[in-house]
């Protein structure tokens, strides 16, 4: 990870392995770990990756993804001023949270979609077409709106910006 | 449908249909733009969740970073975290395997708001303004309900009327016994009989709340005893705030002490009552002085 994000601080290479970790850690509580060394090597180059988008903002988070061997552009923020939390996440997250307290079948919708990133597929894992998934999650969109429009903060500017895009 | 869609009209709105953001009508364009277009299908998949990671639990950016990232949660976002942190042991396991203790660092905001500090002159208004305000407020009650104090004794009825009883109203920490005493934020206990400072045991938040590790004096020696009746009782100037009562043996290798909200900081008496065999005996006492940060 410093081989690949050269000019990064060491807190945030710190920071990034800790990530490597977590996941580790949860992947480890769910299953046996078969090659763990090519596992962390992929995960190592993901959340590299995805720490260079963050850094990129709103815009820069679906940039094509360098070469795995390749040195990433590390991009130097306020650190103080930034959420050192992958913002797309923790939205993903607040709305499942939302919709666990209040709304089993949104959450299930909603769960499908963020894991697979594709309405078509989520249509076909429960044998509808579609236009009706997406009709669905219109009604549950409502509530996720309401939440947007609610929540202060980074998060709240982030989630704004990405909906008027 | 909008079939004049352009590629780039599409490809702005990526991130708003990959966070579910976009209407209805763009997510269908979205939808069909993606059937026929690799780059945006290829890009998308970049915000897939990695492998491994589960969307229904915390980020793990936001675990890795917590002493950091919780500081900046404010509002609904920082109360799903704390109740998710609360309900979710595999989240709490993932803080405590990277080092971080399950509680919230206090937001900049909390930080950043002093408590408003009012004149000496002040404060006694407000005493007396307070004190009338709840007099009026217990006479006008007597009015409504003539018959109430009776059913309690006399003075202590009133008192507890106008809000001046010592007796908690409800019980803001709740007690778990036999829990795992290997949690790594617990605290033992020292054996009974301890008379040094008070124990410093930290933050008490709802989430993490207080694991404390009895001492082997604090483990029924013999059957016949374990069945005896042990009271906790967690205590602020003689103020309860909280009782568990149990069987001795029910305790365990360890309790945890969870509160309804942040513990607030001072000092606070942990009391082991154990039951006598014979109910004319008095109970055998255990006492900790514990001071919260």
């Amino acid at each position: 990870m410093r081989a690949r994000l050269r000019s990064a601080p060491a807190e945030t290479v710190e920071d990034l392995s800790q990530e490597v970790l977590v996941t580790l850690f949860r992947l480890s509580r769910r299953e046996r770990l078969l090659e763990p060394q090519s596992l962390v090597h992929t995960l190592a180059h993901r959340v590299c990756v995805d720490h260079i988008r963050r850094q990129r903002g709103a815009a820069g988070r679906l940039d094509p993804v360098p070469d795995a061997d390749s040195p990433g552009e590390w991009v130097r923020g306020d650190p103080s001023a930034d959420m050192p939390t992958d913002l797309l996440e923790l939205f993903r997250f607040l709305v499942l949270e939302r919709f666990h307290e209040l709304d089993a079948p949104c959450q299930d919708l909603a769960t499908r979609f963020y894991t697979e990133q594709s309405w078509s597929t989520v249509a076909e894992q429960l044998g509808v077409r579609p236009a009706t998934v997406i009709k669905r999650w219109a009604r549950c969109m409502q509530q996720v709106r309401r939440l947007v429009r609610a929540q202060r903060g980074r998060l709240g500017d982030w989630a704004r910006s990405v909906d008027r895009r | 449908m909008n079939l004049t869609r352009s590629h780039e009209w599409a490809a702005r709105r990526l991130l708003g249909y990959g966070a579910g953001l976009l209407p209805e009508s763009e997510t269908l364009d979205v939808e069909q733009h993606l059937r026929s277009c690799t780059e945006c299908r290829t890009r998308l998949a970049a915000i897939k969740p990695p492998a491994g990671s589960d969307p229904r639990h915390l980020p793990a950016s936001l675990v890795a970073t917590w002493p950091r990232s919780s500081k900046m949660l404010t509002g609904a976002e920082r109360e799903s975290v704390a109740r998710h942190l609360h309900q979710c042991e595999l989240c709490r396991a993932s803080l405590e395997f990277v080092g971080h203790a399950p509680v919230f660092a206090p937001s900049p905001r909390e930080v950043a708001r002093p408590r408003a500090r009012l004149g000496r002159q002040w404060a006694a208004w407000a005493w007396a303004l307070g004190l009338t305000g709840a007099i009026a407020g217990a006479a006008a009650w007597l009015v409504v309900n003539p018959r109430a104090p009776s059913q309690r004794s006399g003075a202590s009825g009133l008192a507890e009327a106008i809000g001046l009883s010592r007796a908690a109203p409800a019980a803001t920490v709740s007690f778990e016994t036999a829990i795992d005493s290997l949690a790594r934020t617990a605290v033992k206990l020292p054996q009974p009989g301890y008379r040094g400072r008070a124990i410093d045991v930290g933050v008490v938040t709802s989430v993490s709340g207080l694991v404390l590790v009895l001492p082997p004096a604090l483990q029924p020696p013999t059957p016949e005893i374990g069945i005896r009746t042990m009271t906790v009782t967690l205590s602020r100037e003689d103020l309860e705030v909280g009782r568990h009562e149990g069987r001795f043996y029910a305790l365990g290798d360890a309790i945890r002490l969870r509160p309804v909200d942040r513990l607030e900081a001072g000092l606070y008496e942990l009391r082991f009552a154990l039951a006598p065999a014979d109910p004319a005996g008095r109970p055998l006492l255990w006492s900790y002085r514990l001071r919260v940060r």
